[in-house]
C-alpha cells in the first residue's frame, strides 16, 4: 500500500532526525555524516541475518551496537579536534564508509546486498509489521528525548554545548559527555538502518551517501535543533514534500536547496525553535493577555 | 603533620609558555575561612596562577595541595570534584538555558557523578526548591525562568557565583569578579562577598582594582612579572614600596 | 612511469590548491566553511562555456567567467553570509550547503544534465619522451603556470597591498580590526570577490583539462576542498597549497601506482583522518590554546 510505504519512510526519517538531534542539537557537536551510521546498521543487520543466520530481533540491537562502537570512536576523535574540523571529518567518514560498502566484496560491492524479510514467531514481516515496529521505536526514542531537558544528562550536554570550560568547572567531564552523546545517537541511527534494510529487502551503498546525511540534518534544522519535537516536524515535512509536490518533481532539489538557504537566512532556530514564527503565533493564540516585559 | 587550618598550599609554582615565564616560582598559603586577594598589574601572571589552581593549565613545575592532597595537573573537572569552584573573568553562563537550569547543572556534581546516573531526572521538586534558595541568596530568584543569555552582565556574574556556590565548594575562586561592572553593581557585589565571608566561605579572588581588593580581602598576595613581590594585610601591602613601584610603572606605561 | 605519476600528482595538487584557495580565504576572515564556493567553481566554468559558444574567444570566455563569478561572490556575502556572521557556524555551513544544492540544480535546469565540451583549442602542444614513457601535456603546463601566477598575485595582494594588510588584520581578529578603524565590511566583500574569482579560475581550468563541463562537476571538489583546507590548518593559504599537493600526490601515487582497495576520491579523506589523528591542528595549524 502506498500510504504504508510513505508512513514507513516518515517513521525512519523521524528516528534519524531525533538521533541526530541528540548529537548536534543537545550536545552541540556538528555531524554531517549521520548516514554512515545508518548504513553501518543496515549492512550489519543484513550480513548477520543473511550470512550468519541470526534472527532479526537479535540483529536489530546488534546493528545499533556496531554503529555505536564506530560512533564512540568518532566521538573520541571529536574531542581531539576543533569543531570546524569535526564537521569536515564527519563528511569524510561518510564518504569513506560508502566507498567501503561499494568496493569491498563482503558488502556486496556494487551489486548491493539482498536482505531477508524478518520472521518473528512464525509471522513473516510485511509492511504492516515494520510500521508497528517503527511506531514502537519512535515512541521509545521520543520519550527518551522528552526526558532529556529535565535530566542530569540534558543539563550536562547543555553545559558542554554552551561553554565547555564552565561545564568542566562544575565537575562535568566534557569529553565523556560528548562521546556518550555520539554513542546514543549513532546507536539509534544503527537500529534505524537495520529496520530500513529489512523493509527494503535490498540495500546498496548509495542509500547511505552524503546527500542522505544532509537530508537528515536539514530535517532537524528545519524543525529546530535542540528542541524536543522540532526534528519530528522537519522529518514529516521533508519526507512528505516530494510526495505532495510530485508535479514539480523536476525542481525538487532546486526547491530543497532554496528552502535550506531561506530557512537559515530568516529562521535559523527552526520552525519551532525559540522565538520562531510558529512559536510566536502559538504563544499568541494560547496565552492571551500576557504582555511582554 | 598537616595543619588543619591550612586549606590550600602552593609551593614553587611555575608556568612557562615557550620562553615566557608567566608564573615563575610562586608560594602561597590559604587558611580556612580566609579571603585572599591575588593582585598585581596587568600581565603579572594572576590569571595564569589562578587557572593552574583550577586545573585549566598544567603547571610547568611546583605543587598545589588542597587539604594536604596534591592536585596539580588534574583536569578542571577533577579539580572541581575535589571541592574548588570558580567563576570566569568573562562570564560563562550557559546562555541558551534558563537561569534555573544553569544552577541546577551544578547539583549534578553530587547527585549524578557517573554517566549512567546522569540518565536520572534532575528537575525534582526538592532540587527546584534548592535552586530557588541559591538564587535568593544572590537576589536573582525572580529571573529563574529567564534565559541566562538575556541577563545583564551584573546578573550573569551573580548567577555564576550562585552556580559555583551550589557546588558546595571548600574553596571559591573568583576571577576579576568586578571587571566591567557599573559602580552600583560593584558595591552590590562587595556586599555579597561580605555575606559569603560571614558565612565562613574560603575565597581567593583575582582583582586588578586595588580599591575593590582592599574592601574585600583579609590578606593580599601581590604578583608582578610572574613572581610574588609582597604579601600581607591590605594596609601592609598598600604601604609596600615594591607594590607602589609596580603599580606606578604600569600607570606610566599606560599613558 | 613514476616521473609521469609525480608530475601528474603535482598538477592534480595544483588544481586542488586553486579550488580550495577561495574557501580558505573565506574561512580566514569569516570562520565559516563555505561549501557554495564549489558552486562558484561550476558557475565559472559554465559562464566561460557560454561565452566561448557565443564569441568563440577563449580570452573573453575566461575574463567573463571569472568576473561574473566574482560579482556573484560579492552578492552571496552581502545577502547571505554577512547577515549570518553572528550566528552559530552550523547555520552558515547549512546555508552554504543549501546554496550549493540550489546552484547545481539551477545549472542542470538551465543548461541540461549532460556534459558539454569546453574546447579552448590547443593552447600549448604536448611533449613526448617515448624513451622515458613520459608525456607532458600542454594543459599541464597551463595549469601549473596559472597556479603559480595566481598564487604569486595572491601573495602580493595579501602581503604588499593596503587591502592585504587590512585582510591580515581582519583575519587575526575581526572585532579588534573593526575597533582599529579598518573597514571590515570592505575586507569581507573583497575576500568573497577574490575567493569566488579563484573558484571560477579553478573550474575553468578543470573544464579545459578534461574538456567538459557538467552541472555536478562541483560535487567532488566541494567536499574534497574541505579536506584540503582542514588539512592545511584552516584559513592558512600556504597550508592549503601544501595540503593540496599532499592530497594530489597521495591520490595519484596510491591510486595509480601502488593500488588501493578504495576509490580515488575516498583517499583524500583517509589521508585527512590519519593526519588529524597525528596532528589534530592540521599540517600548519597552530595548536589551540585552552
Amino acid at each position: 500500500m502506498y500510504e504504508q510505504v510513505v508512513a514507513i519512510n516518515i517513521g525512519l526519517a523521524m528516528l534519524l532526525a531525533m538521533s541526530l538531534n541528540i548529537i548536534t542539537g543537545f550536545a552541540g557537536q556538528p555531524t554531517l555524516g549521520h548516514a554512515a551510521f545508518y548504513g553501518i546498521g543496515a549492512y550489519t543487520s543484513a550480513l548477520l541475518t543473511a550470512k550468519a543466520g541470526w534472527p532479526f530481533l537479535l540483529a536489530l540491537p546488534a546493528a545499533g551496537l556496531v554503529a555505536a562502537v564506530v560512533g564512540v570512536l568518532l566521538g573520541l576523535f571529536s574531542v581531539r579536534v576543533r569543531e570546524d574540523f569535526l564537521a569536515v571529518t564527519t563528511i569524510g567518514i561518510n564518504f569513506v564508509v560508502v566507498a567501503i560498502f561499494q568496493y569491498v566484496e563482503l558488502f556486496g560491492a556494487s551489486l548491493g546486498l539482498a536482505v531477508p524479510k524478518p520472521v518473528l514467531f512464525g509471522l513473516r514481516f510485511g509492511n504492516t509489521e515494520i510500521l508497528i515496529l517503527l511506531v514502537i521505536l519512535n515512541i521509545l526514542v521520543y520519550l527518551f528525548i522528552r526526558h532529556l531537558p529535565t535530566s542530569w544528562l540534558g543539563l550536562a550536554l547543555g553545559g558542554v554545548r554552551n561553554e565547555e570550560d564552565a561545564a568542566a568547572s562544575l565537575g562535568v567531564n566534557p569529553d565523556h559527555y560528548k562521546v556518550f552523546a555520539f554513542g546514543i545517537g549513532t546507536f539509534i541511527a544503527g537500529m534505524t538502518g537495520s529496520v530500513y534494510a529489512h523493509f527494503m529487502g535490498f540495500i546498496s551503498s548509495s542509500d547511505f551517501a552524503f546527500p542522505v546525511s544532509v537530508g537528515v540534518l536539514s530535517m532537524a534544522v528545519l524543525g529546530g535543533l535542540g528542541t524536543v519535537s522540532g526534528p519530528l516536524l522537519g522529518a514529516v515535512i521533508l519526507t512528505l514534500s516530494p510526495e505532495v509536490f510530485r508535479f514539480v518533481s523536476d525542481y525538487r532539489m532546486l526547491v530543497y536547496g532554496g528552502l535550506l538557504v531561506l530557512m537559515m537566512r530568516f529562521q535559523p532556530q527552526g520552525l519551532i525553535g525559540d522565538d520562531s514564527f510558529l512559536r510566536r503565533k502559538w504563544i499568541g493564540l494560547f496565552s492571551r493577555g500576557k504582555g511582554g516585559e | 603533620m598537616v595543619d588543619s587550618e591550612v586549606l590550600l598550599e602552593v609551593r614553587g609554582l611555575k608556568k612557562h609558555f615557550g620562553g615566557l615565564k608567566a608564573v615563575d616560582g610562586v608560594d602561597l598559603t590559604l587558611k580556612r575561612g580566609e579571603t585572599l586577594g591575588l593582585i598585581g598589574p596587568n600581565g603579572a601572571g594572576k590569571t595564569t596562577f589562578f587557572n593552574m589552581v583550577c586545573g585549566f593549565y598544567t603547571p610547568t613545575e611546583g605543587t598545589i595541595r588542597l587539604k594536604g592532597e596534591e592536585i596539580q595537573g588534574l583536569p578542571a573537572h577533577a579539580v572541581a570534584r575535589k571541592g574548588i569552584a570558580r567563576t570566569f573573568q568573562i562570564t560563562k553562563v550557559f546562555k541558551d538555558m534558563t537561569v534555573q537550569d544553569n544552577l541546577l547543572a551544578a547539583f549534578a556534581l553530587k547527585q549524578a557523578p557517573t554517566l549512567l546516573s546522569s540518565l536520572r531526572r534532575s528537575h525534582t521538586r526538592q532540587n527546584l526548591e534548592h535552586v530557588q534558595a541559591y538564587l535568593e541568596r544572590v537576589d536573582i530568584a525572580a529571573f529563574a525562568k529567564v534565559k541566562a543569555g538575556d541577563l545583564s552582565l551584573g546578573y550573569m556574574r551573580r548567577l555564576e557565583i550562585a552556580r559555583a556556590l551550589a557546588l558546595e565548594p571548600v574553596l571559591l575562586m573568583l576571577d576579576e569578579p568586578c571587571a566591567g561592572l557599573s559602580k552600583d553593581a560593584t558595591l552590590d557585589f562587595i556586599e555579597l562577598v561580605h555575606k559569603l565571608r560571614a558565612s565562613g566561605t574560603t575565597i581567593m579572588l583575582v582583582e586588578h582594582n586595588m580599591a575593590v581588593a582592599t574592601a574585600l580581602c583579609d590578606r593580599m598576595t601581590v604578583l608582578s612579572y610572574g613572581v610574588k613581590i609582597a604579601e600581607g594585610t591590605p594596609q601592609q601591602v598598600q604601604n609596600n614600596q615594591a607594590v607602589i613601584d609596580a603599580y606606578l610603572g604600569e600607570a606610566e606605561e599606560g599613558e | 612511469m613514476l616521473v609521469q605519476q609525480i608530475i601528474n600528482g603535482i598538477v592534480v595538487g595544483s588544481v586542488y590548491a586553486l579550488t580550495a584557495m577561495g574557501a580558505t580565504l573565506v574561512y580566514g576572515i569569516m570562520r565559516i566553511l563555505d561549501i557554495s564556493n564549489a558552486g562558484a567553481y561550476a558557475i565559472g566554468a559554465y559562464v566561460a562555456f557560454f561565452f566561448l559558444l557565443q564569441t568563440g574567444s577563449p580570452l573573453v570566455a575566461l575574463v567573463t567567467g571569472v568576473a561574473l563569478t566574482a560579482v556573484f561572490g560579492f552578492l552571496v556575502q552581502k545577502f547571505l553570509y554577512a547577515p549570518l556572521m553572528n550566528k552559530s557556524p552550523n547555520v552558515s555551513l547549512i546555508a552554504g550547503i543549501g546554496l550549493f544544492i540550489f546552484l547545481q540544480d539551477f545549472l542542470r535546469l538551465v543548461a541540461g544534465p549532460q556534459a558539454r565540451e569546453l574546447n579552448f583549442g590547443t593552447l600549448l602542444p604536448s611533449i613526448q619522451f617515448p624513451s622515458l614513457q613520459l608525456t607532458l601535456y600542454g594543459t599541464w603546463f597551463l595549469i601549473l603556470a596559472a597556479t603559480a601566477l595566481l598564487l604569486l598575485i595572491l601573495w602580493l595582494l595579501l602581503n604588499r597591498s593596503p587591502i592585504g594588510l587590512a585582510w591580515r588584520a581582519t583575519a587575526q581578529d575581526l572585532e579588534t580590526a573593526k575597533a582599529m578603524g579598518i573597514n571590515t565590511n570592505r575586507v569581507v566583500a573583497f575576500n568573497f570577490i577574490l575567493g569566488y574569482g579563484f573558484a571560477a579560475v579553478a573550474g575553468i581550468l578543470v573544464g579545459i583539462l578534461y574538456n567538459s563541463v557538467y552541472p555536478t562537476m562541483g560535487d567532488v571538489p566541494a567536499y574534497k576542498m574541505l579536506a584540503v583546507i582542514v588539512l592545511g590548518g584552516l584559513g592558512n593559504p600556504l597550508g592549503t597549497v601544501l595540503a593540496a599537493l599532499v592530497i594530489g600526490m597521495a591520490e595519484t601515487l596510491i591510486g595509480g601506482y601502488v593500488g588501493f582497495f578504495l576509490p580515488r576520491d575516498a583517499i583524500a579523506f583517509v589521508v585527512l583522518i590519519l593526519i588529524l589523528l597525528w596532528r589534530p591542528q592540521g599540517l600548519l595549524g597552530r595548536r589551540r590554546s585552552s
